[in-house]
């Protein structure tokens, strides 16, 4: 056996050389090449009959046996994508080309680049009907993600991740930042221990006829995520990584020292200028250009009967927040194995991720009086210098200088989280097929916060404080279910039908200890230098919780003539979250798919290369609501309005009913229709989806008012007979050139979302939520729940301007003379009528160049930052504000009454990333097989009215459990990246 | 294959699940009602709702005080106590039945009533000594939360105690007449087993806790038949009948006026005071009161020595009007006690004679600072009294003013502030702890209760001898002439007596001064005299409860 030298050109059908293209040795591993910038390669091959494998996305793959040639040449046929794209569904793929529900598919290949901690970012504006929303600008913070929009007006509308068929429990994993005067912050994505490089695809189920087979968890929709499985074909080591530059994008416009001065003088406040030669920046002084390394390697293989994909990554982000930082380190197996003459195939799936984030002094909801890093800063007096003659920290003589912050607080949160299953698919008899997974998925959540002690005035602990916090979770799964299939004729059957049991366990706890005797060491790392515990200070608190979940499921898929399909599925659901008179819920579904493509009176119309009719309806449940909540539950305590003292001895303890039994509590039910178009023309170089859907919420689950106001609690958990409809439409378009000789080739590609949200039939006349925070606001809300507007629609005084006077107009709506609660109106919903993603690539010879832009209209943001802290009387008392709130002929008493005056329009267009690559021509290099290197800038720019850090925002406000979007207050500001890439694979 | 499908049963037999939700963190103790100690955790939480609501600056005490000449709260600086507008509509009587405070008071009221039920009705069912004892105090307190439910919203509420546990049957509303015959039908069943004070103490209900509400509610009783009156005419029967009980209580000698220091009614010691007939007894760690002087005074006023973090926030203080009531009457000793010298004579003190004065508090303010961690002291050790800044705001000097709006009087140390509960040195932030009892119904107030009562009955010299015992015990340095006694001069002396303790809106209604244009109020609305139902209550149940005007 000696080697021969093949070589040749690979080139599209029009002629043109294909660059890029993969070829490997068939069943041999480490062997193979990549073709260069013209599509020419070469190889060293073995001289024993041995065939080639040419491949490259986009393209059919082919094979060629060499014989005694040295030359092949290779003409590879585009991929017609749509038809042979493998889609998964919850237990299953299918064929594109048979799905007769609404699915939306990204691919590695088109998923958002840059720096990305989440899946979630991945396919942000992808998908049409599928909105993700980055809480904040903070690394690794959470995504809202919504899918088709919100159908519960309860805090849960998050989708099911399903992690290679295991399905996550949503709930939180790491610990957030505890309050040791500088306020909290919520716990990060739980969803960071996934490496991003290591997903292959991720599949959105939306419609109710793909989502019922996930039955009481489906209401939401489903993402499934799948991680890169070994391959022979792709055989090798790859490295990829990047390094990263993030400031922020964009600073709020406050006013500078100068024309700070100019209006303390024009209001005779000389107190509050302090130095008229300073101009300090305070959003200077706490953003920084902050610093990203991600590293990534992975070795990929097979043999005939086994496959392996192995990983490792590294990732170090740092935040625009001086001091903030978040690590991870992730590692992945994923194996296959064929036993038993092919009968038995058993893979298995197995990761582990450590992060480690350091928070900033950052607070979720700003304190009425507690001070936070980003309200200190934005309200600095710019006439303060930062530090003293001798390097100190500046004392400021009113308000805290934001560095103190920065200095006296250290908090960290350290997240291990693994998940791995194990699947086995045995053949039976012909056609059956049983299989079983079993899945554990556990974390283990550590964080301690601390301030140091200090002598600086205004710190809610000057003795120092530290709260040790810790979160562990896990779940295990067991699946069997038999599948079957058979072909007769022109009739085809997949039958699918199983059981699955599914156990969740969470518990937390945390402790504290105040009044360091020393400053030399920190609390964090020794505890023991506490001088005080108490119950009132230093509460110790836990809990915990185990759900289960037990589902039986089937579906059946049948298909006429490859032209007619229909597929019905349905799960019944337990859930020991409910009642026991309705622990079951059964939820149908049934759909159908016309290929009209296939029928003789349009197979001969030439542009049309794929029409396909699809209908479907379905029920799904929702059970994203507290535990607990069917079962009575007394109490007995001293505090809270329970113990009190009946004798002279002390406080006798009290026992109270806290919830009183509601056995009959059941899911929320959602029932979608779905109709939907999937279209190929000129030969699929454009394609496109339209779905029209209407997805009805009923049974809503809420903590309501009791009908008799003499109960033993005010309220309780029930199904309320209410609805939320969602209707909406979804467009989806692409068009890609076919490569040219010139070796240019283009794609452009679009999706848009128009949604109608709507609440309907609700039995109250109005449920507050969107509960601002900071001076002044406690128990202000600004949205609200009310039937014929969208949920979370924002609900306020209508603002009209300023009086003569210079105070505030506001409009009587109610007209009795008066200016009160009875005058708000509906003034906006926060949920956008249209949210949209445009994308387009462009290539020519090693170069490809892609753009992601994706915008949202229609929607409200009220700017709880504004309303806090950028009104006059502030400034009068020697805070800084915005530049824009200074309006002439405003009174500087002017009060800052949440008004419309606030609300600003959420609309925006983003260039969320842009990417340079050039792929290095490697003819005549056989042990590279591929060598990229990229640029790629990050939120480059944002068009928008938004007056905030960014209009890309959604701070928690919910008022009793009640949902709110819309809401910023002093948000993390959003990063401005730019990344620089290397991608090589031997 | 046959060996295949028993795994597979085997399998799905092993998977299934009863789904029973197995709890980890919470005692359900459904059991609990049944162990020792029963009867009193049973009772405790009876008692315990009028934590919040009696104690919280929120809650009831917006409603009574808020409402009326003797409290407002601007919109400090702009920047402060907004709180969504429930401050300014209260006292601009602009409230809707969405206000919060409104329905947090209502709910709160209606849980004391449902606790009383489902503790008389529990009671019952158990073998313990004070079984009997205990399920009386609950049917009591059942009545007095439905007579303060009566008083602000026109309505009482009963439901059969043992449906409510149960969750069967229906509560049956009461109004006018009807609602005055339940309360008083089910004070009387329970008043032959309540116990007095000297047996168990004034924080519980006793005997003397029904004769005061009887006497309030029969001097009240003409307002409460016909609410929206241009002007009340008091029958004589009903004013026999509050002088009836008032002589019960005056009689008794459990309860005395305090003679010595009128601020020791309201002090952390004032446990079983005797001018105490029924109080919120607050003890450690269980309540969050202390709240009051907390919320009139500066952010710059420091609380406590061992508590730097314990500081006043700048909330309410009185209005012009009622500061004008005072106008001849400053020599009062209810008018301000003086603890520290506040015009800057005093430059140090030691920690032993330093505290806070009492009273209401007028003009600049001087008191101890904070320095490092802890106060700044003079070389001698001595705490050091400087004029106070209000250094967490704007800088501003603490000097209260007379005048204060929703307009232009509306910065952060306008308005004067009241100073009448003692702040426990123990409360971390000023108002989260406190072992003063705070005051439902006091001997002082029935006296003038009789005296009104008897000046409505034209027995001028009696109500005059009433008044005069009160002014004698508080040692004020000039007593009432009969040609002084006027009604607005009775009413006064209410305000002077018992300003800040939740009667005021009340008693302004009686008096017909309730619509009285003040302070950025001019609202004549008399049907603002009752309180809307909430909302959330009206849509829960429509067909029941029927909105006020």
């Amino acid at each position: 056996m000696w080697a021969v030298r093949v070589s040749g050109t690979i080139t599209d059908a029009a002629g043109g050389g294909l660059p890029g293209v993969n070829i490997i040795v068939k069943g041999r591993t480490g062997v193979g090449t990549t073709t260069d910038g013209n599509g020419r390669y070469q190889l060293d091959v073995p001289n024993d009959g041995v065939t080639l494998v040419f491949s490259s996305i986009g393209y059919v793959s082919q094979e060629a046996a060499i014989g005694t040639r040295s030359v092949i040449d290779v003409v590879l046929q585009a991929d017609n994508r749509s038809l042979s794209e493998v889609v998964v569904v919850g237990y299953g793929t299918q064929q594109r080309a048979d799905v007769t529900g609404a699915i939306g598919s990204v691919g590695e290949k088109d998923f958002n680049r840059g720096i990305v901690t989440s899946p979630e970012q991945l396919i942000q504006g992808k998908l049409a009907g599928v909105t993700v929303t980055g809480n904040t600008g903070e690394p690794g913070a959470n995504q809202t993600i919504i899918v088709r929009g919100p159908g519960s007006i309860r805090s849960g509308n998050t989708p099911l991740f399903v992690v290679d068929g295991v399905p996550l429990d949503n709930s939180v994993v790491s610990v957030g930042t505890a309050n040791v005067g500088f306020g909290s912050s919520a716990p990060l994505n739980p969803l960071n221990f996934i490496n991003p490089s290591d997903i292959e695809s991720v599949d959105v189920l939306k419609d109710a006829s793909a989502t019922a087979i996930y039955g009481a968890r489906g209401a939401n929709g489903v993402v499934i995520i799948t991680t890169k499985k070994g391959s022979v074909k792709k055989a090798g080591l790859s490295y990829s990584a990047y390094v990263g530059s993030s400031t922020v994008a964009n600073k709020i416009d406050l006013l500078t020292a100068a024309e700070f001065i100019r209006f303390q003088e024009a209001n005779n406040r000389p107190a509050n200028i302090n130095d008229r030669s300073i101009n300090t920046d305070w959003q200077d002084q706490i953003f920084r250009n902050a610093f990203t390394q991600n590293h990534n390697l992975s070795l990929n293989g097979g043999s005939d009967n086994s496959s392996y994909y192995v990983s490792l990554s590294l990732m170090n982000q740092e935040g625009v927040i001086k001091t903030n930082a978040l690590k991870r380190y992730t590692g992945r197996v994923n194996l296959t194995q064929r036993l038993l003459n092919d009968r038995l195939n058993v893979s298995v799936n197995f990761t582990a991720g450590h992060t480690n984030n350091r928070a900033a002094p950052r607070n979720d909801f700003a304190g009425a009086n507690t001070g936070s890093l980003i309200p200190d800063a934005l309200g600095a007096n710019p006439t303060y210098p930062v530090r003293n003659p001798d390097g100190s920290l500046f004392v400021f003589p009113q308000g805290r200088n934001p560095l103190a912050d920065l200095e006296l607080f250290d908090s960290y949160a350290r997240t291990d989280r693994v998940l791995g299953n194990i699947e086995g698919r045995l053949k039976l008899i012909k056609g059956l097929e049983y299989r079983i997974n079993f899945a554990v998925d556990r974390s283990i959540g550590n964080g301690e916060t601390q301030t140091k002690r200090s002598d600086l005035a205004k710190l809610d602990f000057p003795e120092g404080r530290a709260v040790f916090s810790k979160n562990e979770s896990s779940s295990n799964l067991i699946e069997n279910y038999l599948t079957y299939s058979v072909l007769r004729g022109k009739h085809s059957v997949e039958g699918l039908a199983g059981h699955s049991y599914q156990r969740f366990f969470q518990r937390t706890n945390s402790s504290s200890i105040n009044n360091f005797s020393t400053s030399e060491i920190d609390a964090i790392f020794n505890p023991g230098i506490g001088t005080s515990l108490s119950i009132n200070q230093n509460p110790i608190t836990g809990g915990a919780a185990i759900n289960e979940l037990q589902s039986f499921f089937g579906r059946v898929n049948y298909g006429f003539a490859d032209k007619y399909l229909l597929t019905a599925t349905v799960r019944a659901d337990g859930s020991s979250k409910f009642g026991q008179n309705n622990r079951y819920g059964v939820f149908p579904s049934v759909s159908g798919a016309w290929k009209l493509k296939n029928e003789a009176f349009l197979s001969r119309v030439g542009f049309l290369s794929e029409l396909k009719l699809r209908a479907g309806w379905g029920q799904t449940g929702n059970q994203e609501i507290p535990g607990k909540i069917t079962l009575p539950l007394l109490t007995s305590g001293i505090g809270n309005g329970q113990g009190y003292p009946l004798t002279e001895g002390g406080i006798t303890p009290g026992f109270t009913y806290s919830r009183t039994a509601n056995p009959n509590i059941k899911w929320e039910v959602t029932t979608q229709t779905n109709i939907g178009l999937d279209f190929g023309l000129l030969g699929d170089k454009l394609t496109g989806t339209v779905d029209y859907f209407y997805k009805n919420t009923s049974d809503m689950l809420l903590n309501i008012t009791i009908a008799d106001p003499i109960s033993a609690n005010g309220s309780q958990w029930a199904n309320v007979d209410m609805n939320v409809i969602n209707r909406g439409l979804e467009l989806g378009l692409t068009y890609r050139s076919r490569p040219t000789a010139g070796r240019f080739s283009w794609q452009l590609g679009g999706n848009a979302t128009f949604l109608k949200n709507e609440v309907q039939n609700a039995p109250f006349s109005f449920l507050r939520t969107g509960s601002l925070s900071g001076p002044g606001l406690t128990n202000v809300t600004v949205s609200g729940i009310l039937n014929g507007e969208a949920v979370s629609s924002f609900y306020l005084l209508d603002f009209l301007g300023l009086t003569e006077t210079g105070l505030n107009n506001f409009r009587d709506a109610n007209g009795d003379g008066v200016i009160s609660a009875a005058d708000r109106v509906v003034t906006g919903s926060s949920i956008p009528d249209l949210t949209y993603n445009i994308n387009g690539s462009v290539g020519w010879r090693g170069f490809d160049l892609t753009l992601n832009l994706n915008g949202v209209s229609g929607n409200k943001l009220y700017n709880n930052t504004a309303n806090a802290y950028f009104n006059l009387p502030q400034l009068a008392a020697g805070q800084n504000i915005v530049s824009t709130a200074v309006t002439t002929g405003e009174a500087i008493t002017n009060s800052a009454t949440a008004s419309t005056r606030f609300l600003e329009s959420g609309n925006f267009l983003r260039l969320n990333n842009a990417t340079l690559r050039y792929n290095f021509g490697l003819s005549g290099i056989n042990w590279l097989k591929n060598l990229s290197v990229y640029a790629t800038g990050q939120n480059l720019f944002t068009i928008t009215n938004y007056t905030g850090f960014d209009p890309e925002v959604n701070v928690p406000a919910n008022t009793g459990g009640i949902i709110a979007y819309g809401i910023d207050i002093t948000s993390y500001p959003r990063a401005r990246t730019y990344l620089l890439g290397l991608n090589v694979s031997f | 294959m046959k060996k295949i499908i028993f795994l597979l049963v085997l399998a799905l037999t092993f998977g299934c699940t009863d789904l029973k939700e197995e709890v980890l963190d919470e005692a359900l103790n459904t059991d609990l009602l049944k162990g020792p100690g029963a009867a009193g955790g049973i009772l405790a939480p009876v008692y315990a709702r009028m934590n919040n609501l009696f104690n919280g600056h929120e809650d009831y005490f917006l409603l009574q005080e808020v409402s009326t000449d003797e409290a407002i709260i601007p919109f400090r600086g702009g920047t402060d106590w907004f709180n969504g507008g429930v401050l300014i509509e209260m006292h601009q009587h602009t409230w809707s039945s969405n206000h919060n405070s409104i329905a947090n008071v209502w709910n709160q009221i209606t849980q004391g009533i449902a606790r009383a039920g489902i503790a008389e009705s529990t009671l019952k069912t158990l073998n313990d000594p004070n079984a009997a004892l205990y399920a009386a105090e609950a049917r009591g307190m059942g009545a007095f939360y439905n007579f303060v439910l009566f008083d602000l919203f026109g309505l009482c509420l009963y439901r059969e105690p043992a449906s409510i546990s149960a969750g069967t049957g229906e509560s049956e509303v009461f109004r006018g007449q009807q609602a005055i015959d339940f309360i008083l039908k089910e004070l009387d069943a329970v008043e032959e087993t309540l116990k007095t004070k000297s047996e168990v103490g004034a924080g519980r209900f006793t005997k003397g806790a029904i004769w005061g509400i009887k006497t309030r509610l029969y001097l009240n009783r003409a307002v409460y038949l016909n609410r929206t009156a241009t002007s009340f005419t008091f029958p004589a029967e009903d004013m026999n009948r509050v002088i009836e009980f008032a002589d019960k209580i005056i009689a008794s000698p459990q309860y005395r006026l305090e003679t010595t220091d009128y601020f020791r009614i309201f002090n952390l010691d004032n446990h079983n005071h005797p001018e105490h007939i029924f109080v919120l007894d607050q003890r450690d760690d269980a309540n969050n009161g202390g709240r009051f002087t907390w919320f009139a005074l500066a952010r710059n006023h420091q609380f406590s020595l061992t508590n730097p973090q314990s500081v006043g926030t700048d909330g309410g203080s009185i209005t012009p009007e009622f500061w004008a009531t005072w106008q001849n009457n400053r020599n009062d000793p209810r008018f301000y006690k003086e603890v520290i010298a506040q015009d800057g004579s005093v430059k140090s003190v030691p920690d032993t004679r330093w505290g806070l004065n009492r009273g209401l508090l007028q003009g600049q303010q001087y008191g101890i600072v904070r320095e490092g961690s802890g106060f700044k002291r003079a070389a001698n050790g001595e705490l050091v009294i400087e004029r106070l800044f209000n250094r967490a705001r704007t800088g501003e000097a603490v000097d209260f003013t007379v005048a204060v709006d929703f307009d232009k009087n509306s910065g952060h140390s306008t308005g004067v502030r009241v100073s009448k509960y003692e702040v426990d040195p123990r409360a971390t932030n000023g108002r989260n702890f406190c072992r003063v009892d705070q005051p439902l119904m006091r001997l002082a107030d029935v006296y003038l209760m009789r005296a009104e009562a008897k000046l409505r009955k034209n027995d001028v010299a009696g109500a005059l001898a009433d008044v005069n015992a009160v002014r004698t015990a508080r040692k004020h340095p000039r007593l009432l002439t009969t040609a002084e006694l006027t009604p607005n001069a009775l009413f006064a002396e209410r305000g002077y007596e018992l300003y800040w303790e939740m009667v005021r809106r009340t008693d302004m209604i009686r008096f017909g001064k309730y619509e009285d244009t003040r302070a950025s109020k001019t609202d004549k609305n008399v049907n603002r005299r009752l309180f809307p139902i909430p909302q959330t209550a009206i849509d829960a149940n429509p067909g029941l409860l029927t909105q006020n005007l």
